[in-house]
């Protein structure tokens, strides 16, 4: 089965839509529940992801709070990162309700902190961020907000994070980040071998029909989108249907269920 | 009703301490092994690795408290890792799990061109105890959100076992009289999983009964 | 697919693949409910391009020089559209460009930084700022006779950009997009390369161009830029003018993306009001209230346009743009609201009037003091 995950950047305390890497501040945390009811929303996702997207100076609790705020909101997985230095900051994120942990630039300046971090919390929490950018022939691979080159090819990267602990692999497009012009397959396409991590692309959602071409690609395993905008409301249950309707292979869940169990056994103490 | 989750240090207990809340469990999240004794029902979380989460269920004390309080027939749920320490080993690492079952766990093998990837992330559906027991008022396939790398993929005197489909079929759930495992999350499954957790919660009450 | 007149006025209807509105002027829906806005965006797909480049080119080859005179003259802002049009036409076409910006009345710092930006960037630029008193009584007299807030603006745009390239013996004039063809309205131009002053007058201007300048009480000397060139300037100094978006599929998106690129553009830290954007209109804060009487008039604000553009570019589908304009459309513009009354030397019950000659009471009525929608996006 394939997954959908729903992307929320967050910078000092507003969330943020985002355009080849150039923020727009959208709203607050307020404006988010209010705009996307959570409880309801997440039957239509696999997983959340929430990603402290701060250029300046970072806020590490607030934006544990806020990774505990959106947790709390639903029973999913959550995946929490950016900027994690630390097994401290990794132990902040995990007991404010992250399951998995996004590393990017740390697999580029402290690569025995990632191995430590698989050691410690599994590798299987461990996800790696890879952000690429199309060059002349191939991709290039970017860190800290698209700015610093790794310097070596795709294939040797996706190799570094694996042998550094990587469980799952994002790759996000720089290009089509925020364009709504669709997923950059070519990005799957171009990695030598199919990697036995999971694949997670994101970048350049913008409609149902971009989430459905992604999840049809055979070395996609998960899709992801941070397109505040454009699913406004309970689109994302429309998208499952969608999927369903493409025969892509999606979990259901059933409707009304949640409600019907909220305190079942409060009279059992 | 009184469930304790056992908190071994490995794992975020938030979102199953959220559930129960829901759920309207009173619960309570300890690392002291001795209030299991007080325990109508035991959760054992787990997530990371074998061995450290080995060294902490012995560091803590906790393996005589668990096997009591499995004695006195009173259910104990393993999830994920937690559900891996009830058996005997694991390929994963070195130390002796719990051995309450005979069982051993292994590594999944990928197979990424038929998109078996590893470790095994992702919601997945479950099969073989449609509508019963653990999975009673779950339709044919309830879907459940996996994330290991590691599984159990055979189980003497099967009884109430569940399966899901990697490159190979694991154990994806089981419940011996009050010993249950999850390899899923039921946390972290939607309104499934939550149903999952109550199924558990109202099968031990009536258990507790009989035994008193 | 056959075009059919806009229904009779009594629910308003959307288009059945963007949002543009029936209670928009001269729009048109075929029998598949789509706009002529959608139409065009589909024959578009189709239409022989190239044939329209070979047009450009022989156009431009008419006009080029290579004594190193300005050959052509593009209206910018410092914003998206224009920037693209100036870089298009040096870059790509090897044309010497001027670049003309009316300076606006209430400029924003974003769009003032833009514009140097952009002029950094490597292009000649001529600022031409009508006497502000000027500008101010012809804005205030087009917001209360016309609903136009910024309508002395709209005037010079047109007739002080046409004014300088004819005064500088330029013959070629490229303003960017035709928002008759591209948004939905008439459709004169749309297979019509070169036009003449007398179409921008009677169709940009929506006809009340010599009203707003006689009710004004401006004084003839004061006037100047904002009238057009005179026969006779016209007679020594002729002039074809040209929408960019006849030659080449117009993509607001595209602009936003090369401007970005090339020519220094930034986009607001937050979204701007009225929309969920952050990338377009950044240059003048009477904007919002340009947008906001639109609403008003017709039902429609920023938001909608805009999402009508993204879902016409396969960038959203219909029902998350539906989503999106209920949520951001017709915004109040409070937060510029005392730099309007300043502009205008009007109280906020005066201004409040203003906004209620305008409201179409077959689709607003007021709540709590604001005009409020009877009808619902759909």
């Amino acid at each position: 089965m394939r997954r959908v995950i729903f992307t929320l950047l967050h910078d000092r305390g507003r969330f943020q839509l985002s355009r080849n890497f150039r923020l727009q501040a959208i709203g607050d945390m307020r404006w988010l529940l209010g705009n996307y009811a959570l409880p309801q929303v997440s039957r239509g996702l696999d997983e959340l992801l929430v990603l402290d997207v701060t250029r300046g100076a970072r806020d590490p609790m607030a934006f544990a709070a806020a990774v505990e705020r959106i947790a709390g909101e639903c029973f999913i997985p959550v995946t929490a990162g950016g900027g994690i230095a630390s097994l401290d900051d990794a132990r902040t994120l995990l007991r404010h309700g992250a399951d998995k942990l996004l590393v990017n630039g740390a697999f580029h300046t402290d690569p025995t902190l990632c191995r430590s971090l698989a050691d410690t919390f599994g590798r299987q929490c461990i996800v790696a961020g890879i952000d690429v950018r199309r060059a002349a022939s191939g991709y290039d691979v970017l860190t800290a907000h698209g700015t610093t080159p790794v310097g070596v090819p795709l294939d040797d990267w996706v190799a570094h994070v694996q042998a550094h602990g990587a469980g799952e692999l994002l790759f996000q497009s720089i290009d089509r980040d925020g364009t709504g012009m669709g997923l950059d397959l070519g990005i799957v396409d171009a990695l030598a071998a199919q990697p036995d991590a999971p694949v997670i692309l994101m970048g350049g959602v913008g409609q149902d029909a971009h989430i459905v071409e992604g999840l049809m690609h055979a070395r996609v395993s998960a899709v992801a989108t941070a397109n505040l905008l454009n699913f406004i409301g309970d689109a994302f249950l429309d998208t499952r249907t969608a999927l369903a309707a493409a025969g892509v292979s999606v979990a259901r869940w059933d409707d009304g269920e949640v409600v019907a169990l909220r305190d079942r056994f409060a009279e059992a103490a | 009703m009184h469930v304790v989750v056992l908190d071994l240090g490995t794992s975020n207990v938030r979102s199953l301490s959220a559930a129960l809340a829901f759920l309207g469990a009173r619960h309570s999240v300890v690392t002291d092994p001795a209030m299991i004794a007080t325990a109508t029902h035991v959760v054992l979380p787990g997530v990371g690795a074998w061995d450290a989460a080995v060294h902490a269920l012995d560091a803590s004390g906790a393996r005589a408290a668990l096997a009591a309080h499995v004695r006195r027939g009173r259910p104990l749920l393993g999830i994920c890792l937690g559900m891996q320490l009830l058996f005997e080993a694991s390929e994963e690492g070195t130390r002796p799990g719990l051995g309450l079952l005979p069982g051993r766990l292994r590594r999944l093998v990928a197979d990424a061109h038929a998109g078996h990837a590893v470790p095994h992330a992702r919601f997945a559906p479950v099969h073989g105890q449609a509508g019963r027991g653990l999975f009673e008022g779950l339709g044919d396939a309830p879907c459940f959100y996996f994330t290991h790398s590691y599984a159990l993929h055979a189980l003497e005197d099967e009884g109430e076992t569940a399966w899901c489909h990697h490159a190979a079929p694991f154990v994806a759930a089981f419940a011996r009289g009050p010993l249950c495992g999850a390899q899923f999350h039921p946390e972290k499954s939607q309104g499934t999983g939550l149903r999952f957790l109550a199924n558990f919660l109202a099968r031990g009450a009536a258990e507790v009964a009989c035994a008193a | 697919m056959t075009a059919v007149a806009a229904p009779p006025r009594t629910a308003p209807t959307w288009c059945s693949h963007c949002l543009a509105m029936s209670t928009r002027p001269r729009i048109t829906f075929d029998d598949r409910g789509w706009c002529n806005a959608c139409r065009w965006a589909e024959q578009k797909r189709t239409l022989d391009w190239d044939a329209r480049l070979a047009e450009l080119h022989a156009l431009l080859d008419r006009h080029r020089r290579t004594d190193g005179r300005f050959d052509c003259v593009v209206p910018v802002s410092g914003g998206k559209d224009g920037s693209y049009v100036a870089h298009a036409l040096k870059h790509r076409f090897g044309m010497n460009p001027l670049a003309v910006t009316v300076a606006p009345a209430l400029p924003l710092p974003l769009g003032e930084a833009n514009l140097r930006a952009f002029i950094a960037s490597g292009y000649d630029h001529v600022l031409v700022t009508p006497d502000p008193e000027a500008m101010r009584v012809l804005n205030r007299t087009g917001f209360v006779e016309m609903g136009f807030p910024y309508y002395g603006w709209l005037i010079a745009i047109q007739a002080a950009v046409l004014r300088v390239a004819a005064g500088m013996g330029v013959g070629l004039v490229f303003y960017g997009e035709d928002g008759e063809v591209e948004y939905g309205g008439s459709t004169e131009t749309a297979r019509t390369p070169v036009y003449g002053v007398d179409y921008m007058q009677r169709v940009y201007l929506e006809g009340g161009y010599e009203r707003v300048l006689d009710a004004s009480g401006l004084p003839r000397a004061k006037q100047q830029l904002f009238r057009f060139p005179e026969r006779d300037l016209l007679a020594r100094s002729p002039l074809d003018i040209a929408h960019w978006s006849y030659f080449e599929n117009w993509d607001p998106y595209r602009n936003y993306l090369v401007a970005k690129a090339h020519c220094g553009l930034r986009e607001a830290d937050e979204t701007n009001a009225g929309t969920f954007t952050n990338f377009a209109q950044n240059d003048q804060a009477l904007y919002a209230l340009h947008t906001y009487l639109m609403y008003l008039k017709f039902g429609f604000g920023r938001a909608t346009q805009d999402a009508c553009i993204e879902v016409r570019r396969g960038a959203m589908d219909r029902r998350q743009a539906v989503n999106l304009v209920r949520l951001y459309d017709g915004h109040y513009p409070e937060e510029f609201v005392p730099l309007y009354l300043e502009h205008y030397r009007m109280t906020q019950g005066e201004f409040d009037a203003v906004l209620d000659r305008w409201a179409n009471r077959a689709l607003f009525e007021k709540v709590d003091g604001r005009w409020t929608p009877t009808f619902t996006v759909t």
